[in-house]
């Protein structure tokens, strides 16, 4: 799975740490959520997308590989 | 959280009332853990809920103050049976609230991840647990192995605990459970 998050994030100007204090995530987990090694649930990409002002098919990128 | 103290509560009653059952009898031993793991459960259930500062001080302090009444229990002769438990209880309790309070603030957040990757790394750990379990029963239903009870069940537990926390350090490394 590939993420825009840094992108959406590096555009809000938010650390890691304030996007995971506004989606009550450890910090980690937003870490492994940028590296695509975590699949969230839908409730946290969506929390994630809504805290970033973007939709969550454009924060996440699914492969084949991911099916 | 109410399942947790129901659980506490319930273990507390058992030893008082299988005390009192046996008219004053009943091994002191047995019925002291079985009071230390009430008490524990509780507090173990309050912490984790709460998971304030001021919990964890709470609690490392009775973990210690368990452990100077055991060893002054023991010394004494007061409770020669029952300060062992005291003993092991007040260890845990201090160890575990000493443990998070020099945790991150950021590693005591209980989110989504840190769920999956503790039950998964529980889960597993008791897969492990339990071949060890049918290969201890093997080895001594085919007479390879003459191990005492006490030992075997030493042995389960500290495998269930370690095991349960390489997991859960391994996952957490990987970033999720595949």
């Amino acid at each position: 799975m590939e993420t825009r998050m840094k992108e959406f994030r590096a555009r809000t100007n938010m650390t890691q740490a304030a996007l995971a204090e506004a989606v009550g995530v450890r910090r980690e987990t937003i870490v492994f959520l940028e590296k695509g090694k975590y699949n969230p649930s839908l409730r946290l990409a969506w929390q994630v997308a809504q805290t970033l002002g973007t939709s969550v098919d454009e924060l996440f990128i699914f492969g084949e590989e991911d099916e | 959280m109410w399942w947790g103290i129901a659980f506490g509560l319930l273990a507390i009653a058992a030893a008082v009332v299988a005390w009192f059952i046996s008219g004053g009898t009943a091994g002191t031993q047995g019925l002291g853990i079985l009071v230390v793991l009430g008490i524990l459960m509780i507090v173990l259930t309050v912490v984790k809920v709460h998971a304030g500062r001021r919990y964890f001080i709470v609690m490392a302090l009775v973990g210690v103050v368990m452990v100077a009444a055991g060893l002054l229990g023991i010394i004494s002769g007061a409770i020669p049976e029952e300060g062992g438990s005291l003993i092991t209880g007040g260890f845990i309790m201090a160890f575990i609230g000493g443990l998070w309070l020099v945790r991150s603030e950021d590693k005591r957040i209980v989110d989504e991840r840190s769920q999956k990757i503790g039950s998964y790394g529980t889960a597993y750990s008791w897969y492990i647990t339990f071949m060890a379990v049918i290969l201890f029963f093997w080895l001594d239903m085919l007479d390879l192995l003459k191990v005492q009870v006490s030992t075997i069940l030493g042995g389960l537990m500290f495998l269930m605990i370690g095991s349960a926390l390489f997991f859960q350090w391994y996952y957490n490394r990987q970033g999720d459970v595949y």
